[in-house]
């Protein structure tokens, strides 16, 4: 289903807090794995991923690393920093309840 | 083949525009962008489906830059600064050079009683002339505009309260700035130094005139030949700092 992109801004870091709350992942598998939960809804954009980490990285997320990859390729790992493991939990709460207040409003026909 | 050319130019593309100081970052970046596309897949129909995917160029570009923005502006902060204490050094050599004297009596050594005067005067023009070169740089900046006059008339405040008049100095030196300036967009070189020198000489004279003070015409040309010196030095440290600016970030742009 075509969806207005507008919907997305200010999720992306959701997004990628999340993804990386559960284990290390390098920019490239972050857009894979968004793709795949979301059925194919979330297409990003992907360059516009690594802007947004190297923003959490700076701002002290993220930590990120150069290590070999299950294929045996070098990848740049990025993981959660204790102070983005506090952020993602906070992120996500925040979302859970503007969700929640979205169906709420929409009623349960549109949730 | 051209696919991963045009990828080539693409993450180049990025990284410069990204204007990131530091070359580990940089090729961190670089690397980390191959590898995308690495993953993104090896054949051509492949490799034109990630360029297609990765989005929007100049807003990639453009976020990065945002990313990096604060190392950027503390980095020309830095030059600026550096720029003003390095022209500032060389303008008070120069000016203690000329103006040292020996007292035949005593074999003392002695800065001649107007060094003082002149050597207000001469930084008020390097100030000048500092501001004038960052106002006009290209691409032209409003904001950059505002910025360095708003600075050099933000100094010209300060020291009035420090130094009582000393405001007129500044408002002085853009009567040698102006014309220095116009001088230097001159495509000959011989005539750009030989107008500035007489534009110089010809304001010291006038300004001397307009505050009915006497001076010789050949002084006013020792005057004029004086500050050509100092703005000469002024231009030669304000090119290589912007060579070493733009040699940082390895991208003429930024």
């Amino acid at each position: 289903m075509e969806y207005d992109r507008e919907f997305l801004t200010g999720t992306v870091g959701v997004l990628l807090l999340t993804l990386l709350s559960e284990r290390a992942m390098y920019a490239y598998e972050m857009v894979q794995e968004a793709e795949r939960r979301s059925a194919q809804t979330f297409q990003l954009k992907e360059g516009t991923v690594y802007p947004a980490l190297h923003q959490m990285e700076r701002a002290g997320l993220l930590k990120a690393a150069w290590r070999d990859s299950e294929s045996g390729r070098r990848r740049k790992y990025y993981s959660l920093t204790a102070k983005g493991r506090r952020q993602a939990a906070s992120k996500r709460r925040q979302w859970t309840l503007i969700s929640a207040a979205m169906r709420a409003i929409l009623g349960d026909g549109h949730a | 083949m051209r696919e991963q050319e045009a990828i080539a130019a693409l993450i180049d593309r990025i990284v410069a525009g990204a204007c990131i100081p530091s070359r580990t970052a940089r090729d961190d970046l670089r690397r980390e962008l191959w590898t995308h596309f690495e993953d993104a897949g090896a054949s051509p129909d492949a490799a034109a489906y990630a360029i297609r995917r990765f989005g929007d160029e100049s807003i990639v570009t453009a976020s990065l830059r945002r990313v990096y923005r604060w190392d950027y502006l503390a980095l020309y902060a830095a030059k600026i600064v550096a720029s003003v204490i390095a022209s500032f050094a060389a303008a008070l050599v120069i000016l203690a050079l000329v103006n040292l004297r020996v007292e035949l009596e005593t074999e003392v050594w002695r800065l001649a009683p107007g060094f003082s005067r002149a050597a207000g005067m001469s930084l008020a023009v390097v100030l000048g002339l500092i501001t004038v070169w960052e106002v006009v740089r290209r691409p032209f900046s409003l904001s950059r505009a505002v910025l360095a006059i708003g600075a050099y008339a933000a100094v010209c405040g300060l020291m009035n309260l420090l130094v009582a008049h000393s405001a007129t100095a500044f408002l002085t030196a853009a009567v040698f700035v102006v014309p220095g300036y116009l001088c230097s967009r001159l495509s000959s070189r011989p005539l750009r130094w030989l107008l500035t020198f007489v534009a110089f000489a010809a304001a010291e004279y006038g300004i001397h005139v307009a505050l009915s003070v006497s001076l010789p015409p050949s002084r006013a040309a020792a005057a004029g030949a004086i500050l050509l010196v100092v703005w000469a030095s002024t231009i030669v440290i304000l090119t290589y700092a912007d060579h070493a600016f733009v040699h940082l970030f390895d991208a003429p742009r930024c």
